[in-house]
């Protein structure tokens, strides 16, 4: 029976490269707009950490990223938080019983992410404000493909950063 | 040999920890309508990272603009040489019209027709992610003088207003978020209206005015400006210009759509209004 340990390094490296990503992308890139829609990939971070370490790491990084959201002023401050904690832990846990660790399964758990959080934002928050569901189910599909076809740029510095942990600890 | 993940119950404690105060930042707010303190402390660790990324852009682009753009800047500078030089006879007679407008306003024992405004110069450091809002935040705070609500402006028009300040940044609700909202003026009519964002038409980068009369007279192609209303913002700032004019569903009034003079895309530079007066009616 072995117990997995948390890496305080390698959670740490994580969070650093989350923020930069977030700088890079609203930052340096942030006037970009590909078919009308940004290219969003804070939360392809989550399922790299769920996918490449565990619930523990995926859940930080999710709190991560949802505080930078909230930075941005896109609604009522910890709801993104606790949404991409929670999504997170249980991409994580998820990970770990059913999927293998292959990029196919970062494309998967990357789309669904993306929908439910696109559902989401339309139920509690765009159909209160008399956004049009098809331009939001537009929207969410354009984006949702975006961040699909983008995500390996967070999905290799990230499986980088988790192997270089796993070599030293062997 | 079968891995077993142990979750410690330091880690519980934790997590609970962490969700309890995800709640109490919701709370606070959604009562208050400002950022938690949480988020601020979080905005001045990841500001300085958005400062360095968006300099950084800024460096290589118009390194890049020297070579790509020099033609083309050349052009434009012929162009406006020949505009200003067309231009300065109407300058004159503007000003001789104000001068005689100040003499007949003070004839009748009403104020001059001034305006004095005090500017920031602010440059854009970071935008917000995804496509459900439009905000950006400026490298310049309350240290400056910023203050809620200012408008921010560029040469083309209004950009949005300041909705949040800290010290050394504010974030600024674009003209396009569909929280903005501000009194309207159609300039050709004198129409007042409300311009505001809608989530139908964030996307494409326009904005509506709504509340316009059955009778209403606004045509495709005139300008909006602010109307100066309430006292918020300063009149005369412009939005941009109507693109359609299409009935509420009620069928009782009237919305057009307007494409606004500034690209918030791409804008870089901007000008917020920290001080106005206005004595113009």
């Amino acid at each position: 029976m072995q117990r997995e340990h948390i890496s305080i390094p390698k959670l740490i490296a994580y969070v650093l490269f989350s923020v930069i990503i977030f700088a890079l992308q609203t930052g340096t890139f942030g006037g970009m707009r590909i078919f009308g829609s940004a290219v969003d990939l804070l939360p392809a971070l989550v399922t790299a950490a769920a996918l490449l370490s565990g619930p523990a790491e995926a859940a930080v990084v999710g709190l991560t990223v949802g505080i930078c959201y909230d930075l941005s002023f896109t609604g009522v401050d910890g709801l993104y938080p606790l949404f991409f904690l929670l999504f997170g832990y249980a991409a994580g846990k998820l990970c770990q019983r059913l999927l293998t660790r292959n990029y196919i399964s970062m494309l998967i758990l990357t789309a669904f992410e993306c929908v439910l959080l696109g559902l989401l934002r339309y139920l509690f928050s765009l159909m209160h404000a008399g956004a049009s569901f098809l331009i939001v189910l537009r929207q969410l599909a354009v984006g949702t493909v975006l961040t699909c076809l983008f995500c390996f740029i967070v999905y290799l510095p990230l499986r980088r950063l988790s192997g270089k942990s796993r070599k030293r600890s062997r | 040999m079968r891995r077993r993940h142990k979750v410690g119950s330091p880690l519980l404690i934790g997590a609970a920890v962490v969700i309890l105060l995800c709640i109490l930042s919701a709370v606070y707010s959604g009562i208050s309508g400002n950022s938690s303190p949480i988020t601020r402390a979080a905005g001045a660790v990841v500001r300085p990272f958005q400062r360095f990324g968006t300099g950084v852009g800024h460096f290589f682009s118009k390194g890049l603009d020297y070579f790509t753009e020099f033609d083309a800047l050349k052009a434009e500078n012929e162009q406006l040489k020949q505009q200003i030089s067309d231009n300065a006879q109407l300058v004159r007679d503007a000003q001789i019209a104000l001068e005689e407008n100040n003499q007949l306003r003070s004839q009748l024992g009403q104020p001059e027709n001034t305006r004095t405004t005090t500017t920031v110069s602010a440059e854009v450091i970071a935008r917000s992610p995804g496509d459900w809002a439009d905000t950006l935040t400026l490298d310049k705070g309350s240290s400056s003088g910023v203050n809620k609500d200012d408008l921010v402006t560029t040469v083309d028009g209004m950009l949005g207003f300041v909705s949040e300040v800290t010290d050394n940044t504010c974030e600024v609700t674009s003209i396009t978020d569909p929280k903005m909202q501000c009194g309207a003026l159609v300039t050709r009519t004198r129409e007042t209206a409300i311009a505001e964002g809608d989530y139908n038409l964030m996307t494409r980068g326009a904005l509506r005015l709504s509340y316009l009369r059955e009778d209403s007279k606004v045509v495709v192609g005139d300008t909006v400006e602010t109307s100066g209303r309430g006292g918020v913002f300063p009149k005369g700032i412009l939005i941009g210009t109507v693109e359609s004019v299409q009935p509420e569903e009620s069928g009782l009034s009237y919305y057009a759509v307007i494409k606004p003079f500034v690209s918030v895309d791409s804008v870089s530079s901007v000008s917020i209004i920290t001080e106005y007066t206005d004595t113009a009616e």
